[in-house]
């Protein structure tokens, strides 16, 4: 098993992560989209550093897992405000500042 | 072939199965059950390349507490009584054409490249290595996201709590 292996599954879920944040309508969905982009990210990462005596990309990938965490407490906050005002998730509909 | 190769193929093959259900689905809380599933294929993908500490954090993060924040998420932006939790798509050609372009351009550099490992020895306690790398070389980055959690903690309360003042 080489490492071509783990960039190719890499490269599948970013560009699967990407579709997602451009096709679906729930915000919820959208933020799926973006964990995957970030967990293909961590993959190729931690791939990167499997003989690495100082690990440097298991290091970057555990920063990374923190900030994703903080990034859909953050979202998820936002949205349900979002939902409160417009009564809707769908990001389609939330197009206020469109003119 | 070998039982780490067999492995590897196994858990890409369900993740590659998930995310094309994640794509083509419409029921929400299914879709999100089947992130869980990538999460913890990963996970399973982070052991085979020797980084336990990442796949338990991995595990704990992603599949115990992501996963449940968004249910919550929708739980509490969707009328439950509404029939079925669906959702629509939007923008399906230029999404397929850019879903083209990158696994196909990435693809291709990365056939093109010649990376390989450089082998050299692993610590042969990763758990410990990386406790000692947090306080040593990764000490900044360790202490700025230890403030970025208390802020993020703070700033979601803070955004989440606003807005029902502002209702009432």
């Amino acid at each position: 098993m080489n490492l071509n292996a783990f960039l190719y599954l890499s490269i599948f879920l970013f560009a699967s992560g990407l579709t997602i944040v451009l096709v679906k309508k729930n915000a919820v969905l959208v933020l799926v989209g973006i964990e995957l982009m970030l967990n293909a990210a961590n993959l190729n990462l931690v791939a990167f550093s499997k003989f690495d005596p100082k690990i440097s990309g298991q290091m970057f990938a555990i920063f990374v897992i923190v900030l994703a965490a903080g990034e859909i407490a953050i979202g998820l906050a936002i949205l349900i405000n979002v939902y409160k005002n417009y009564m809707t998730a769908n990001v389609s509909e939330i197009d206020h500042l469109k003119h | 072939m070998e039982t780490s190769n067999i492995i590897f193929l196994f858990l890409a093959a369900i993740m590659v199965g998930a995310v094309g259900f994640i794509l083509f689905s419409t029921n929400i809380l299914r879709i999100l059950f089947a992130f869980a599933l990538v999460t913890i294929a990963l996970a399973g993908i982070y052991v085979l390349l020797h980084a336990e500490l990442v796949a338990v954090i991995q595990l704990m993060i992603y599949a115990g507490g992501i996963v449940v924040i968004m249910v919550f998420g929708i739980m509490l932006t969707k009328e439950i009584s509404e029939k079925g939790i669906t959702t629509g798509t939007h923008q399906i050609f230029p999404a397929i054409l850019i879903f083209l372009i990158v696994m196909f351009g990435g693809g291709w550099m990365i056939y093109r490249s010649s990376l390989t490992w450089h082998e050299e020895a692993m610590p042969t306690n990763v758990v410990e290595t990386t406790g000692k790398l947090f306080l040593t070389d990764h000490l900044l980055a360790f202490e700025l996201v230890a403030f970025l959690l208390l802020v993020v903690l703070v700033g979601a309360s803070f955004v989440a709590h606003k807005s029902k003042e502002a209702k009432k």
